[in-house]
């Protein structure tokens, strides 16, 4: 599964009562390695609850500072905003992440109390997704279009990010609607292989204000476009 | 010493590169029909524009990441494909508005017809991005472009009533010969004008392009603090010189003709060269810039390699789509739809997309994250926010501005 | 559809309404009559210039761009149905001096083109003409 899928997913408690819909996804590294990244990141609860587009831009934030009616109005909007933490989670489904247990009103961060997130903490869609990845020269290599979920054979353990996923066939999702399925139609018979690029997470080399690798770009298969377009067209005109 | 000379560079290159053609049109078409009525919103534009830009110059400096990247990475895919369909759009129309305005020029010239030479200025903006570097590109045409200085010292030679023109221009409000909405749809027009999203677009991504670092952040707050409202000056002598040369007679700007004759009038044969060769220059730099934008609002979406920094053959798909953006504008030009026209168009659209930059921008500039210490000022918040609401308004009013005075009859 | 609408938005500046009142045609005869003398003074002005002060394609060119206008909104103008005949008396006042505006301008741009001086100068004083009636037209009707 990908970790997008969640977002737009509301949640429901066992009483079937909406507690808003899933706008990012809380991460924390500590789960088992991967690659040379170390520690992976793993699911550590669903942020939900209020319009998203404050959430998005990150303006709920503390560290935040201005402009002050901006912070102030999306602050005040954001006040609903839940943390629901893996545990409670029963069931996902197409629309809705179902939870084992109604939830009392007011509940901010539901499953947590035991476990607060400790270290590295990311929430993906303001600190992953939609990067732009670099690679180890510094040169652009694309963007964070999805990350790739793993699921354990554990019940209740979270799943962990194994991959970026990239491409228009990532991308088309992300877009969703008959847009995005448009997107992906098209991109499907263009395409050599349909399905979109993966670049491992065990690659990365740390996540800033951008994600790096820690290889060239050349060596990830995610080129394909590029030397497409370098070798038919741009190498033929003089001065390339 | 160094670091002075490359400030003075600088300066002067974002003060010759300002004006463009649409610039020129709205500047010249409200003179002769405002006279200085609407001098104002060129103020307030180039405040505008100064906020605009010295915000994403420091976010692409300390962060090295440009405007689009920025766009999408805080508006999520979706909204910021909106974004981007909207941007590429109105920056095409902006391109093209340059293109045909390069050709009205070299016809004002050499009297042969515009169309014919469509196609060779296209080519001439192709290659100088093919072949320029991205920092000799910038200045040999926006130092170039100061020979626009003629425009004012045209005015001066026409010696006008300037007692009358400064207490034009502290009155706002259309004169009796004209409504409110058409007065309202030119200061829409030269707003969008003083503040094209293309500028933003590039001197961003120039910044990452010329790999500024936080030690250049005084490099950046000069060109623009300095370079931009001289620009801002010019606008206003080509508004002047309309106001004192065309309108007492009622002759309105419709032509590239009409809006050179104020210096013609006022230096003869002599100032025409000079606006001829300042003319070309700055629209040219225009082009470029729009050009290359085309380029670096997808690739910047996208996530594709993308600048001038790199060989092209290195960044295939940027340039692919550079030049595909140059030949479809080309296209839209040869349609003899009326060049002039077509830069009302852009300008008036751009003011109504503004937001779509302005704010994650302002948004961004706030953000430890991108900026590290370097966060906007209380001051620089409160302007920035006023903008925000006016960008807003004039976003929301355009369209009903348009129909209501069949752009600007 | 919503590029339905855009489209009609660049559409919608060429149609011309046609005029439903006396008054409403005065008005278009007005405005017609403005367009047209921003055409005549910008000609009278161009050949007024002097040799040392604008070359001659600049005055060629300043010439057409002044001879296309006037005639587009001329072609306008009396493409329009005068609904009564009050209007039918504006048009005939209007009529004649768009006639004149044209011909002294086509007659100055071709001066232009050849170099002849004497006769741009002749085309000056009759643009200069034209003006004043169309000026006399604009006060009394506008």
């Amino acid at each position: 599964m990908r970790l997008a899928g969640f977002l737009g997913k509301s949640i429901v408690d066992r009483s079937g009562r909406d507690l808003g819909a899933i706008h990012d996804v809380r991460l924390v590294r500590d789960g088992p390695a991967i690659g040379s990244f170390g520690a992976s990141y793993r699911i550590h609860s669903l942020i939900a609850g209020g319009p998203s587009i404050g959430v998005r831009l990150g303006l709920h934030r503390e560290e935040l500072r201005g402009p002050w009616p901006l912070t102030a109005i999306f602050r005040r909007v954001h006040a609903g905003i839940i943390a629901v933490h893996w545990n409670q989670i029963w069931s996902i489904e197409e629309e809705v992440v179902r939870l084992r247990s109604v939830l009392p009103a007011g509940e901010r961060e539901p499953g947590s109390d035991d476990d607060r997130p400790t270290g590295d903490v990311v929430e993906a869609g303001l600190q992953l997704l939609d990067r732009q990845i670099i690679d180890v020269d510094g040169r652009m290599a694309g963007k964070v279009d999805d990350l790739d979920l793993e699921f354990s054979d554990e019940p209740r353990m979270p799943p962990r990010v194994v991959a970026i996923v990239m491409g228009p066939g990532a991308l088309s999702n992300r877009i969703g609607g008959r847009l995005g399925s448009w997107i992906g139609d098209v991109y499907g018979r263009v395409a050599e292989e349909p399905s979109p690029a993966e670049i491992s997470f065990g690659i990365v080399k740390r996540i800033d204000n951008h994600v790096e690798l820690a290889l060239p770009r050349d060596d990830l298969g995610i080129m394909g476009l590029e030397d497409w377009v370098r070798t038919r067209l741009i190498s033929k005109i003089p001065g390339s | 010493m160094k670091k002075f000379f490359e400030i003075f560079l600088g300066i002067l290159t974002a003060f010759g590169g300002f004006v463009d053609i649409g610039d020129l049109v709205a500047n010249a078409e409200t003179g002769a029909r405002f006279g200085m009525s609407l001098a104002w919103v060129v103020v307030i534009g180039v405040i505008g524009i100064v906020l605009f830009a010295e915000m994403s110059g420091r976010v692409a400096a300390i962060s090295g990441r440009p405007v689009f990247d920025v766009i999408r990475e805080r508006l999520g895919a979706r909204v910021a494909l909106a974004d981007l369909v909207a941007s590429f759009l109105i920056n095409f129309l902006t391109l093209a508005a340059e293109i045909g305005g390069l050709a009205l020029v070299l016809q004002l010239a050499t009297d042969l017809n515009y169309l014919l030479w469509v196609p060779l200025a296209a080519v001439a903006v192709w290659i100088v991005i093919w072949k320029l570097s991205f920092s000799l590109m910038e200045k040999i045409f926006g130092i170039t472009g100061l020979l626009l200085v003629v425009t004012a010292v045209a005015l001066w030679r026409l010696d006008p009533d300037w007692g009358r023109l400064l207490s034009d221009a502290a009155h706002p409000g259309p004169p009796a010969t004209e409504k409110w909405p058409t007065y309202l749809f030119f200061a829409v027009a030269l707003l969008g004008a003083a503040m094209t999203p293309y500028e933003v677009f590039f001197f961003s991504s120039g910044a990452v392009e010329e790999h500024w670092t936080r030690r250049d952040l005084m490099v950046n707050r000069a060109n623009v603090y300095l370079g931009f409202p001289l620009g801002g000056l010019l606008s206003l002598a080509i508004m002047a010189g309309a106001a004192v040369v065309l309108r007492p007679r009622g002759i309105s700007a419709d032509h590239l003709s009409q809006m050179a004759l104020p210096v013609a009038v006022g230096l003869g044969k002599v100032g025409l060269a000079i606006l001829y060769v300042g003319m070309f220059a700055a629209i040219f730099s225009a082009a470029l810039e729009t050009a290359l934008s085309a380029g670096y609002t997808v690739a910047q979406y996208l996530g594709w390699q993308w600048g001038k920094y790199v060989r092209p053959r290195e960044a295939s798909r940027f340039h692919l789509v550079v030049l595909v953006s140059i030949v479809a504008s080309l296209g839209l030009v040869l349609t003899t739809i009326d060049p002039i026209k077509l830069t009302e168009y852009s300008i008036v659209l751009s003011a109504a997309a503004l937001p779509l930059t302005y704010f994650p921008i302002l948004v961004v500039a706030n953000d430890p994250q991108y900026v590290d210490e370097y966060v906007n000022s209380r001051p620089t918040n409160v302007v920035g926010f006023a903008y925000l609401v006016l960008l807003l308004v004039v976003s929301i009013a355009t369209i009903p501005l348009m129909i209501w005075t069949r752009v600007g009859a | 559809m919503r590029m339905r609408a855009w489209l009609l938005l660049f559409l919608l500046p060429a149609c011309v309404a046609p005029a439903r009142s006396a008054i409403d045609y005065e008005h278009k005869a007005v405005d017609t009559a403005e367009a047209v003398l921003s055409s005549v003074e910008t000609g009278s002005l161009l050949a007024r210039l002097s040799p040392e002060q604008a070359f001659t394609p600049f005055v060629s060119v300043g010439l057409s761009d002044a001879e296309a206008g006037a005639a587009s909104a001329r072609a306008v103008f009396l493409s329009l149905q005068p609904p009564d005949a009050r209007s039918d008396g504006v048009r005939a006042e209007l009529a004649p001096l768009l006639d004149r505006s044209d011909d002294a301008l086509s007659r100055a741009r071709i001066a232009a083109r050849r170099g002849d001086l004497d006769a741009l100068t002749g085309s000056a004083d009759e643009l200069s003409a034209t003006a004043a009636s169309l000026e006399r037209f604009i006060a009394r009707f506008g």
